[in-house]
């Protein structure tokens, strides 16, 4: 893993009006910056799929566990509304779409989870579609070498997944439509679902309406199947959350997937798989195991977003995310894995899950520790085979 | 490794997505959306020279420093950098905003009730993805 300078396209604008990328900068700051690259070996992406498919796995085997068990629920703060909404699902496997893992990693060491992005993931376009044709563009321009490669399989394995799902004729997609990154999320989503052949519809969350036991968009169309870029804890806390009319819905995000979500599956992962090399060690922190840890710790709380509220703790020095008002239902501690240092810009592996499947890699990098909102996306390319 | 590694490098035919002429407000060619101008939205291609907001590590407290700007806009040769910081509270797509007013959208003629989903994520400061 090498972090390169690369150049920048001149067409830059040209480029991203073409396919529809319309947050490169936001709030006026560099988003998309490919003033720079990382590299990878396939032996290095082959690690980093391999991590990302086996905890894919462990994290299935995890929601049997929580599903069956009322402390595990409590444990995990879930409101206890949700709990049959949350069984139901998973007793019929309902399907998931995609997550993101974040990795902690460096050569020649391990990818360590950081934390699971299952519920609302975003950079998914950039991911997917941006970083791509920024691959293609360089070795087109001989910038890159033929045979340039990248983890990337995403358009092809979210069009293949919607396709599986063609049970649901017609699928509402709906967000914060105020968020440009939310909208393109859930507008690029929609686009694969419709290559897929199912019809959709883009909405806004107050958008979606109650009637009788169902839901309703403003056109009084049946919101039958509804995908969702907006948090499972959110939307249990809305007026709609315990209506009925959340058992006659089929989700995207799966109701299940809200318990992959909570930062307190890091704790249960490694209480069942204690010393996977691909874990951190991880307790809640009423518990007495999470004294073990001394003062070398993340401190997270259950339920948080974009880095808000984490706190790294080393020794006397402690480095504390933002206040995003999470917290409330409590905290883990994670051992302390700091992400590599490239001269003062630290970069997070996102690793893609489609299904099950690992479908691709994308890069944000902060200049703190903790990746932040304030993150880049960087993109990333295969050039060797060790 | 299985063989399916090699699928890496196999991609469909490139097909750029759709959303370009779904834009909303019958935008088109990635114009823009709500909120954001094209003439914004071409400038934030290009111009968007600017500082990220970063805690240095300190002892038991958050300091809010400043550091340089991305390499990219200086290779772009655009904006004055210095006049860009973005404070420390902003957040990707705006700030919090809130999500209040829902029942000033009340029902609708076909009898369904509208404003019971989005409430949630106004006290958060930014969108729902993460």
């Amino acid at each position: 893993m090498r972090r390169m300078q690369s150049k920048p396209r001149a067409d830059l604008t040209a480029q991203f009006e073409q396919i529809g990328f319309r947050y490169a900068n936001i709030d006026g700051a560099v988003y998309w910056d490919e003033s720079v690259r990382y590299e990878f070996s396939m032996g290095e992406i082959e690690t980093i799929e391999t991590a990302t498919e086996e905890l894919a796995g462990l994290s299935s085997d995890l929601v049997d566990r929580i599903v069956a068990s009322e402390a595990l629920l409590t444990t995990l703060q879930i409101p206890t509304h949700a709990w049959d909404l949350i069984a139901e699902s998973w007793k019929r496997r309902d399907a998931s779409l995609y997550g993101r893992f974040d990795f902690a990693y460096e050569e020649a060491q391990p990818p360590k989870l950081l934390e699971y992005n299952a519920d609302t993931p975003t950079s998914l376009f950039e991911a997917s579609v941006v970083q791509w044709f920024w691959l293609e563009q360089l070795i087109a321009r001989g910038d890159l070498p033929k045979g340039s490669d990248q983890f990337n399989s995403l358009h092809e394995k979210l069009i293949a997944r919607w396709g599986t799902m063609a049970s649901l004729p017609f699928v509402h997609l709906a967000c914060q439509t105020d968020y440009v990154e939310d909208l393109s999320t859930v507008e690029y989503l929609a686009d694969c679902a419709n290559q897929a052949g199912l019809q959709s519809a883009v909405i806004g969350m107050e958008d979606i309406g109650l009637k009788g036991q169902g839901f309703v968009d403003r056109s009084g169309r049946a919101v039958n199947s509804l995908f969702k870029l907006y948090p499972w804890e959110w939307m249990l806390a809305d007026e709609f959350g315990k209506s009925e009319a959340m058992h006659h819905t089929r989700f995207i995000e799966p109701p299940w997937k809200m318990l992959l979500s909570n930062k307190g599956i890091l704790a249960l992962l490694w209480e069942q798989e204690p010393n996977h090399p691909n874990l951190l060690p991880c307790y809640f922190e009423r518990e007495h195991e999470a004294n073990t840890m001394g003062k070398r710790y993340a401190r997270k709380p259950l339920f948080s977003r974009e880095g808000n509220n984490i706190e790294l703790v080393d020794g006397n020095q402690s480095i504390v995310g933002l206040n995003g008002g999470y917290g409330a239902e409590g905290f883990i501690r994670q051992q302390l894995c700091m992400l590599p240092n490239f001269a003062g810009y630290f970069p997070v592996i996102g690793s893609w899950v489609v299904g099950e499947e690992a479908a691709g890699m994308s890069i944000r990098e902060d200049c703190s520790p903790i990746t932040s909102n304030l993150a880049r996306f960087i993109p990333h390319v295969i050039t060797g085979d060790d | 490794m299985s063989a399916r590694k090699k699928n890496f490098g196999r991609r469909l035919p490139p097909k750029p997505p759709k959303i370009i002429t779904n834009a909303p407000d019958g935008l088109s060619n990635g114009s823009g959306l709500k909120g954001v101008k094209r003439s914004e939205w071409i400038a934030l291609g290009v111009l968007g020279a600017s500082v990220l907001g970063v805690f240095a590590v300190a002892e038991g407290v958050n300091q809010h420093t400043e550091c340089s700007p991305p390499p990219q806009a200086s290779a772009l040769n655009t904006a004055d950098s210095s006049a860009n910081c973005r404070s420390s509270g902003s957040s990707h797509g705006g700030g919090g905003g809130g999500w209040g007013g829902w029942g000033s959208k009340g029902s609708s003629s076909s009898g369904a009730h509208f404003g019971g989903f989005g409430a949630a994520g106004g006290g958060h400061g930014g969108g729902g993805g993460e």
